[in-house]
């Protein structure tokens, strides 16, 4: 088996060995856990010594005909849009499997769900092929309905129903244009790479009607605003680990899945939409500012502050540019790692106190000097404080949008996109003021004596979140190496959809 | 003659037995009985073999035609009732004392279904939908002391009456306008005829009493009121009887008649064909949300695959026929797989209602997974063969540019998914009720278990690799005219 194939199914190897064993058998089934993404993980960390930097293609691909009465292969390969994405999948993965050593309840479902999500979410990132793509998009949804369902908060059940309806919602939209497609190429195929080589062929009122048909089935996952509401309830009632996946991969797959089909395949369309996507970025990063302002449950709080940060990356993506591209995949990537270590701390102070209220605490500070440290970086990575990871790709994005070349006005006189970036950058402001009003409330202050017996984080809670930790420090001081790896990438994507005009 | 004879070897082989096993009952001994359920497996090993080796081809007495098409169903229908067999046959009730009435009548239902997949004439397929559905009338009602099968039984036997009256009107309108009953003649007789001639109006006249007498078999909306009644109060094999067997052999024909001579297409009715199938769909999937018995849920269900395997035959092209061909396949696997587990739940806790089937995953883990499965795939969520079916049949729609009815078929499909995880709410998320009485727990039924478990791995194997499966359906969708 090759390595994209051994990434990709190596959890779902784990999942079958869990469902073989007996149920008594806790250790071992977050051995086994552990192992098999382990795995996974190491391998694609081995993949980045002979990932070609300088390639814009795909790399490490593998080819087979899987079903050749359809047309359908098993067409995997990486390069600088999915690669990254795939460490971040596996190595959030790995660190949510270690963060949920602390379940107890129907241990074996768990981590046998647990893997099939990861592999599912990793076939997505790694197809190539529009069919498999979409096998795996659905897949995805089954596992995560349980996890929400079973070891969720109070409102699992409803939150895990919702979210698997909304979602099997946009995914329908999908489906559509994966046949409009489909009939609509010569010769007939599903292979992303064939259908973008041969995208002069969707002319006139078909490819504006399939963009948008392949744009709300991925907006829906982003979530872009109006399609959000189902983002606050599964985030909230999901368990800590299932809400790092939530935030750190899943929003993902909506923004990847718009940059590695919608744009390439409708590039005219896609720059005809760049206003409107703009105005809904727009829409996202205040919105969802406002709204996480408005929370009192530092759960939801973050689960909001992620619609405004996927808002940020909306903005690159709108401003087709390069600068705006990477800034969009890296506020990806950071966003996965910054938001990512706030659920889990979240995670930590709830499962300690059973309350995630902010006026509950105070002065923790003083107690928790260890927890009180890295949620304080999360929350200033979080917010956009310079020399953390946030900060570079929040600033790429606007760079990006600020530069566009768009023509467009608003107005009659201001360029749109100027505008609306300027506009944008109050949202940094309205982060900054409840993040900082959520460490002031949490961590400064009284001390709440309530909490006089609350001890500080243990080992395996600083081994989950230690890394993301370290990651943020490192972006935000060094981001090169991640930018290096994705630029040729994007420099061939900007190429192709502003070359067509 | 002999030729023909060869012909439909199979079909009468199968009447012999059934004939034989309907005998059999005249024995009292306990120990002779047990022999039916092995004698009826080799009546139809047989039948397969005689039908597969070698594969027939050619017109029997000018009313039934062997070609691949008819092939696939007749091999579908003898495998559904090996299923029905292995399913009942530790049922006390149903392979008790009249064993041997049991088994023949569904062994002659089969027969009929095997005559309706080769009918070429209107009497062919009135004698066909006959024998198939004379032998479900009994069977319906075949829990004597049970108050809900007999009711069941007599709904359905005084709509299928009625249904039959109003397609014999129909054939006779057809034979006084064509003076034939062969579909080629009539089919020719329509291609003569000038636009604008009175006669077509009583023509299409005729075809409307003909498909509101096919609908009802099929349980088109609005065709559909007798399903769950019958579906409930029928014993539960033979509601999974019903859903597959039935279903198969009237859709066969109904193909056949109008893809093949009476092309929809060309008589202007596909909007017609659409809104029939788009009533079926929503009507059956609205009515299932509300459902608390998981019989009635999967009758309406059923109603609502109909309308989805109709789709196909909207489509009217090679692609929409190899659809409802894989469509059939998948359905037979995983409605019987999902009635297997009601029948298993029902056995344990007495009862058919929803509630029986809470906390299961606690209660019996691999059930209740192998219960996800048969759901995950009606609901058409892959790698199951139920997405492969129903993309399938999406996938000939939009070739023939029917975007409204996917785009119908797939909201559909998010409905469908409500109701079908209403069940894997109850199983997943909440804690066994204890209330019923855990009556026969130690009993093994090695039938039931064995039949789930195929239709399980059938079902994930052919989801993950469907190639083979694919190329014998895109090789057997050949009609000979």
């Amino acid at each position: 088996m090759s390595t994209l194939s051994l990434i990709t199914f190596m959890p779902v190897l784990g999942a079958l060995l869990i469902l073989l064993l007996s149920k008594e058998k806790v250790y071992l089934h977050r051995f086994i856990a552990l192992l098999f993404s382990g795995i996974s993980f190491i391998t694609s960390i081995a993949l980045f010594c002979s990932f070609d930097r300088a390639t814009p293609g795909m790399q490490f691909v593998e080819k087979i005909s899987w079903i050749p009465a359809m047309g359908v292969q098993y067409h995997v390969g990486v390069d600088g849009l999915s690669y990254p994405l795939v460490l971040l999948t596996t190595l959030l993965s790995l660190l949510s499997i270690i963060a949920s050593f602390n379940i107890t309840n129907r241990v074996k479902e768990y981590f046998f769900w647990f893997l099939l999500l990861e592999t599912g979410m990793l076939g997505v990132f790694v197809s190539l092929d529009f069919f498999l793509f979409y096998i795996f998009w659905e897949v995805m949804l089954v596992p995560m309905y349980f996890l929400i369902g079973i070891w969720g908060g109070p409102q699992k059940e409803y939150a895990a129903i919702k979210f698997f309806l909304y979602t099997l919602f946009g995914s329908v939209f999908l489906l559509i244009a994966i046949l409009a497609l489909y009939f609509r190429s010569e010769p007939h195929t599903f292979d992303i790479l064939q259908l973008t080589a041969q995208n002069s062929q969707f002319i006139g009122k078909f490819q504006y009607v399939v963009f948008l048909l392949s744009f709300i089935g991925f907006a829906i996952k982003v979530p872009v605003f109006p399609f959000h509401t189902w983002l606050p309830l599964a985030h909230v009632e999901a368990p800590t680990a299932v809400s790092v996946i939530l935030a750190g991969v899943l929003l993902k797959l909506g923004t990847y899945g718009m940059m590695r089909i919608s744009f390439p395949l409708f590039p005219q369309a896609a720059l005809w939409f760049a206003v409107p996507l703009l105005i809904l970025a727009f829409i996202n990063i205040i919105y969802g500012a406002f709204v996480a302002m408005a929370q009192k449950d530092m759960k939801k709080m973050v689960a909001y502050s992620s619609i405004n940060h996927m808002g940020y990356a909306l903005l690159g993506m709108a401003s087709f540019t390069l600068t705006g591209f990477n800034g969009a995949v890296l506020q990806m990537i950071n966003h996965g790692i910054i938001t990512g270590s706030l659920f889990l701390l979240v995670g930590v102070i709830y499962d300690r106190t059973h309350t995630r209220d902010i006026h509950a605490f105070g002065g923790l500070g003083a107690r928790l000097p260890i927890y009180t440290g890295i949620m304080t970086v999360a929350v200033m990575a979080s917010l956009g404080l310079p020399g953390l990871a946030g900060f570079v790709s929040e600033f790429l994005c606007f760079l990006g949008s600020f530069t566009s070349a768009s023509q467009r006005v608003v107005f009659s006189s201001i360029p749109a996109f100027k505008f609306f970036t300027a506009l944008s950058v109050i949202g940094i402001l309205i982060t900054a003021a409840f993040f900082l009003r959520m460490v002031q409330k949490v961590f400064l202050g009284k001390f709440n004596e309530k909490w006089a017996e609350l001890k500080d984080m243990n080992f395996r809670e600083l081994i989950a979140v230690i890394p993301l930790t370290a990651l943020t420090l490192w972006i935000g001081v060094a981001p090169g190496w991640l930018i290096r790896m994705m630029d040729s990438t994007m420099s061939s994507l900007i190429h192709l959809i502003t070359g067509v005009k | 003659m002999i030729a023909s004879i060869r012909l439909i070897l199979p079909e009468i082989f199968l009447s012999g037995s059934a004939l034989f096993l309907l005998g059999w009952d005249a024995f009292i001994q306990e120990h002779l009985k047990k022999w039916v359920f092995w004698m009826s497996f080799f009546a139809l090993a047989i039948t397969f073999f005689l039908l597969i080796h070698p594969p027939q081809e050619g017109v029997a007495f000018g009313m039934l035609v062997q070609d691949p098409f008819s092939l696939f169903f007749k091999v579908l229908a003898l495998f559904s009732a090996g299923f029905i067999l292995l399913i009942s046959r530790e049922d006390k009730a149903l392979m008790g004392d009249y064993a041997g009435t049991y088994v023949s009548l569904i062994l002659f239902s089969v027969v009929g279904t095997m005559f309706l997949s080769s009918a070429k004439d209107l009497l062919m397929l009135f004698l066909g939908m006959e024998l198939t559905t004379i032998p479900l009338f009994i069977l319906a009602g075949f829990l004597r002391n049970d108050l809900r099968s007999s009711e069941g039984a007599i709904k359905f036997f005084l709509v299928g009456t009625l249904s039959t009256g109003l397609m014999l009107f129909g054939i006779s309108y057809l034979y006084g306008l064509t003076g034939s009953t062969q579909f080629k003649e009539i089919y020719e007789w329509f291609n003569k005829t000038q636009l604008g001639n009175g006669d077509l109006v009583l023509f299409f006249l005729a075809i409307l009493f003909l498909l509101a007498g096919l609908g009802f078999k099929l349980s088109l909306v609005p065709f559909h009121q007798w399903t769950p009644d019958t579906y409930e109060g029928a014993p539960t094999p033979i509601t999974a009887f019903f859903s597959v067997s039935r279903e198969a052999g009237v859709i066969v024909v109904t193909v056949r008649l109008f893809s093949e001579y009476l092309k929809q297409n060309q008589m202007g009715m596909t909007s017609f064909f659409a809104l029939l199938s788009i009533l079926t769909m929503t009507i059956g999937n609205i009515a299932a949300l509300r459902q608390n018995n998981l019989k009635r849920l999967l009758a309406y269900s059923s109603i609502a695959h109909a309308g989805t395997i109709f789709i196909g035959l909207v489509a009217g092209n090679r692609l929409g026929r190899e659809g409802i061909m894989l469509y059939s396949l998948a359905y037979f696997l995983m409605s019987l797989g999902a009635f297997s587990v009601v029948i298993y739940v029902s056995r344990l806790k007495n009862s058919e209602d929803i509630s029986s089937i809470q906390g299961l995953s606690k209660e019996n883990f691999p059930l209740s997974l192998m219960m996800l499965f048969f759901l995950l795939s009606l609901s058409g969520i892959p790698p199951f063969l139920g997405f492969w079916a129903k993309f399938y049949v999406f996938w000939a729609a939009i070739e023939a540019k029917l975007f409204y009815l996917v785009a119908i078929a797939l909201l559909n499909a998010i409905i469908a998914v409500y109701y079908y995880f209403r069940i894997v709410h109850k199983m997943f998320f909440q804690e066994p009720s204890y209330s019923q009485p855990l009556s026969s727990r130690l009993e093994r039924h090695y039938g039931l278990e064995f039949a789930t478990l195929l239709a399980v791995s059938l079902l994930l194997l052919f989801g993950i690799f469907p190639q083979s499966l694919l190329s014998w359906i895109k090789g057997s969708s050949v009609i000979i005219p």
